[in-house]
């Protein structure tokens, strides 16, 4: 076996869940996340030794295609089918231990893909403003702005005030 | 009532569904995407024909490079002439020609001319032993040769050198200058005590003026600074001869051009038997200030160029078999944008991938428009240029 593969394998062992959790939240759908990782994770395979800093490559190209799932045209139909984050739970359900998790959940189903993209590498990748805006290929100013509407959003979904700390305090002031 | 991002972020993907894949279908993914140019539009979901066998197995032989870009036989070093300095390489002044000449430098062996662009031209560098066997759908084993490296040759200007100077120990090969970059030894970017990453040696010199040549090895080959100097200094060229391929279009759908073609493919792999490629793009493709082979995606203007890409290779080496009720030579897509069709003895395919920028009834009329050279007999192979115009 090539020390190539020995890394690989040890990097993907480590890499794979949160990877998948990077594209789960991204995406909204277990299985759609699982494909854009072992897809992300080939074409790693293949660029092993030109790429510098394999866990920053994957964490950018993952988000990239699990928003890239998200456009897919059967996307819509077997996305109802799939393990897909649940609907909105009705806010009339008398079982008033919803789940907090699903509720979660369904509050940022209730985002576009790129804005959950942004939330996500920030928030809990912990990105910069700059590392965001160049993962995702866009402008630094649409990074602020989809933080700044995915937070108003949030907040108005779940009906608290959403708030964020330690180094996330200091890139939020950037906003 | 108040919630923390990170934590509700943290708190929506846990409890996850049981992984569908291991971290052995993303190495065969990997694997099989290396060799088979898989794009990104071929899917998460392909299940690979071939399957690496991890097991060493002992074996017969490096497989012959039997492609007609060889300009000479690969010489045994004993064969050169002692200290006897090789001619400066001289660059082809036609785009699609190569004229890497093989030759041996202690226990490493440079190939021939494997794959060219118009910007450089690539050949293999492979050590003693055998690299990882793969075995078929059959269950045949097939030994791989140990590639660990790769000689690239750049055409006049191409080569942007800032990097190789800025991070590269000044060295001379020949005379010229050159510079060093040991394997570095990095930090796991991921938390697994004691393990480290290594990069590849790389040596680049100016073999001409602003004309650069960059070999490397990877780490594990154990190559040292002197004998990547000593193979560099061996580097010579050929009778520039057109890059040959196994096949030839009767149809090239409007505005697509040539941009390589070779016995390997962009992966820059050590060539099957009978293998070889083409790549057409939509579009010019700027071949200047690289400092490192061009690899899809093949963007220009932050936009990806469309592209056909063909690629001739032993039917033991491929995913699908012919369809059912249909003529065994009737090309079909296997999935969106990859198609393949058989030779008639069905011992080799040609796969055409479109990258989801060109219609599957494209790639059929391409693929139905393709006359076959003898994937073994070199001498029956068409001149790239001539074969997709």
């Amino acid at each position: 076996m090539s020390d190539r593969d020995t890394e690989f394998r040890d990097f993907v062992t480590a890499q794979m869940e949160p990877l998948r959790g990077l594209a789960y939240l991204t995406c909204g759908d277990w299985q759609a996340a699982e494909d854009a990782v072992l897809t992300v994770l080939a074409k790693l395979y293949v660029k092993w030794r030109r790429v510098d800093n394999h866990a920053s490559y994957a964490r950018t190209a993952v988000v990239r295609a699990a928003i890239d799932e998200t456009r897919r045209p059967w996307w819509r139909r077997e996305n109802s089918q799939s393990h897909a984050m649940p609907d909105r739970p009705s806010p009339h359900d008398s079982t008033s231990a919803v789940d907090e998790r699903l509720r979660i959940r369904d509050a940022l189903q209730q985002l576009p893909a790129r804005l959950r993209a942004v939330l996500t590498l920030r928030y809990l990748e912990g990105l910069s403003v700059q590392e965001t805006a160049e993962a995702l290929g866009c402008p630094e100013g649409t990074v602020k702005s989809y933080t700044s509407r995915g937070l108003d959003a949030l907040r108005q979904v779940l009906g608290v005030e959403v708030f964020i700390t330690k180094e996330s305090r200091r890139e939020a002031r950037a906003v | 009532m108040k919630q923390e991002l990170s934590d509700m972020l943290a708190e929506a993907k846990s409890d996850p569904p049981p992984l569908r894949y291991s971290v052995e279908d993303a190495v065969t993914a990997g694997r099989k995407r290396q060799r088979r140019l898989r794009a990104a539009w071929t899917g998460a979901g392909s299940v690979a024909a071939v399957v690496a066998v991890a097991a060493a197995i002992a074996v017969p032989q490096i497989v012959t490079d039997k492609r007609p870009t060889r300009t000479t036989p690969v010489a045994p070093a004993a064969s050169q002439p002692a200290k006897q300095e090789p001619a400066p390489f001289a660059y082809p002044k036609d785009k699609f020609s190569g004229n890497i000449v093989g030759f041996k430098a202690g226990n490493l062996t440079v190939s021939d001319t494997v794959h060219v662009t118009p910007g450089y031209q690539v050949a293999i560098v492979v050590a003693p032993g055998h690299g990882t066997p793969v075995q078929d759908a059959a269950g045949t084993i097939h030994q791989m040769p140990n590639d660990v490296g790769r000689l690239v040759v750049y055409r006049q200007g191409v080569f942007a050198p800032a990097q190789a100077k800025k991070s590269g120990e000044r060295v001379s090969v020949n005379g010229s200058t050159g510079y060093y970059q040991k394997p570095m030894v990095t930090k796991s970017p991921v938390k697994i005590p004691g393990k480290v990453f290594q990069t590849e040696a790389i040596l680049t010199w100016e073999y001409d003026d602003n004309a650069w040549a960059v070999v490397t090895a990877s780490a594990a080959a154990k190559v040292t600074k002197q004998q990547l100097i000593a193979l560099a200094g061996k580097v010579t060229s050929g009778t520039p001869e057109p890059v040959k391929i196994g096949f030839k279009l009767g149809y090239v759908p409007k505005g697509f051009q040539l941009t390589a073609a070779g016995s390997s493919d962009s992966m820059l792999g050590f060539p099957l038997d009978g293998e070889s490629y083409a790549l057409l793009l939509k579009g010019n493709l700027p071949f200047r200030a690289l400092t490192a082979p061009v690899q899809d995606p093949y963007v220009v203007n932050d936009k990806q160029l469309p592209l056909l890409q063909l690629a001739v290779y032993p039917h033991w080496w491929g995913k699908y078999e012919p369809k059912a009720g249909l003529p065994k030579t009737a090309p079909f897509c296997a999935s969106e944008s990859l198609c393949y069709r058989f030779t008639e003895d069905g011992k080799y395919e040609i796969e055409l991938g479109g990258g989801g920028t060109v219609p599957d009834s494209e790639l059929i009329k391409v693929l139905n428009s393709i006359t076959f050279a003898d994937p073994t007999d070199a001498g029956s192979w068409f001149d790239a240029t001539d074969a997709v115009s």
